[in-house]
């Protein structure tokens, strides 16, 4: 007999999704690769002004990381409902939040952190001074978890529907549009040399709410759904 | 696997349990109840609510009229307890088609608060997966994937199996295969509720049928 605790559980949802995401590497490559490729258009189409691209750097970089993210939440629902684990998901003994919640760290790991990665180097292509890239950073560690946390809610509601990933864009863009707006005037106000601070505070703010209310939201459309 | 299941006598039972669906009533007035040792076969024609009333049990479905009750107490104020005395397979396995069939089997303590064993190896062997042990669940056939969901079900501590046509695509050795170990089961003071289309041979079994 081995007891095996929330600890265990979280950890086992955690690897377990985490390696399917490497496995089937379309879903955790495809949209950092259009990402890239939305960064790289804007040099190409604008011209290679280096103080219109640095003007618009952040949000150019932000709204590319919003589309990005929410290409790659169609699946995080949808596979575990037809192969019948959100099933056993929802069964388990430990707390549904839990295994929830580990799915969604999950999510960030394989579309959150490797977009930060990549900003660093699309810094450059786009003229931004290293403020402005280390800025730029710390609005991303703290927003990209609530584009996961947000997407989830959507992916949650529209699970098993037709047209699902048009919908989930539909409703998580317009919610995440405070985080748009702290973000890139955080990093505007860095580049104009004042403090930003305030603007942390608010992104800080935000990820807690989402943190806290998120999984909550997913737990609830999961059980409509299934129900 | 020779613990015994439940130190105390468990139940499940329902009272006046009617369930609708998309504004059908499917059954009503529904009664009975599962002890140890006991298995419950429902049967019914297609579309006769078999699903809906296993969902239902599992507290899916919240019940149009009546109640659920686990030891005594509807099943959503002791959740916790319930799931954790709860293995249940439906139409679908479960299982993840992008891992092995060994990592599957790892994968189930995130669904149980307690492992009979850890030797997964030796379950695949009793299930008749001797040599998938690092095959794909996609690479496997209908059957095959079957066997590794009621292999998964198997290596978690619960006392009720709640199991929607749990013989679906399994061949003759299979389904001999599952009885022994639904025999085991039921020996332990275990339940088993489960649906079925097909009349079931059932040997030092004695099921109690339920009509829908």
């Amino acid at each position: 007999m081995i007891i095996t605790t929330g600890f265990d559980a979280f950890k086992s949802i955690l690897v377990r999704d985490i390696i399917l995401g490497l496995r089937n590497q379309s879903d955790f490559v495809n949209p950092l690769i259009f990402f890239i490729i939305v960064i790289t258009m804007f040099p190409l189409s604008i011209g290679p002004e280096q103080e219109t691209l640095r003007q618009l750097a952040p949000a150019i970089v932000w709204v590319a990381a919003v589309l990005a993210s929410s290409l790659s939440l169609d699946g995080l629902f949808r596979t575990d409902f037809e192969d019948g684990s959100l099933e056993q998901i929802l069964l388990s003994p430990h707390s549904s939040m839990l295994l929830i919640s580990a799915k969604i760290l999950s999510h960030w790991i394989l579309s959150g952190l490797p977009l930060i990665l990549l900003v660093i180097l699309s810094g450059s292509l786009l003229y931004l001074p290293i403020t402005g890239v280390k800025t730029l950073l710390i609005t991303l560690l703290l927003g990209t978890p609530v584009l996961s946390l947000v997407g989830a809610i959507a992916g949650a509601l529209t699970m098993g529907l037709r047209n699902s990933g048009m919908l989930q864009a539909l409703l998580t863009l317009p919610l995440l549009l405070p985080l748009l707006i702290f973000s890139v005037s955080a990093v505007n106000n860095a580049l104009k040399g004042l403090l930003v601070s305030g603007e942390f505070y608010f992104l800080g703010a935000i990820l807690v709410l989402a943190l806290t209310l998120a999984p909550l939201a997913v737990l609830s459309a999961l059980k409509i759904r299934l129900g | 696997m020779e613990t015994n299941l439940s130190q105390s006598n468990s139940t499940l039972s329902v009272s006046k349990l009617g369930c609708s669906r998309y504004d059908s009533m499917l059954f009503s007035n529904l009664n009975f109840s599962v002890s140890n040792g006991q298995l419950i076969q429902i049967e019914g024609e297609n579309g006769s609510g078999k699903t809906t009333l296993l969902k239902t049990l599992c507290g899916f479905i919240e019940p149009e009229e009546g109640e659920v009750l686990w030891q005594g107490e509807n099943i959503r104020s002791v959740r916790e307890a319930y799931a954790s005395e709860l293995n249940y397979i439906g139409h679908s396995n479960g299982i993840k088609s992008g891992l092995t069939c060994i990592e599957n089997l790892k994968l189930s303590t995130a669904f149980t608060s307690c492992l009979i064993t850890t030797d997964f190896e030796q379950v695949l062997k009793q299930f008749g997966l001797a040599g998938h042990e690092d095959s794909f669940s996609f690479s496997l056939s209908a059957g095959q994937k079957r066997r590794l969901a009621l292999a998964c079900l198997s290596i978690r501590k619960a006392c009720l199996w709640i199991l929607d046509e749990p013989f679906t695509s399994l061949d003759e050795p299979g389904k001999n295969a599952m009885k022994k170990i639904f025999h085991k089961h039921l020996q332990t003071g275990g339940m088993i509720l489960m649906t079925s289309h097909d009349l079931i041979q059932w040997d030092g079994i004695t099921p109690i049928t339920i009509r829908l």
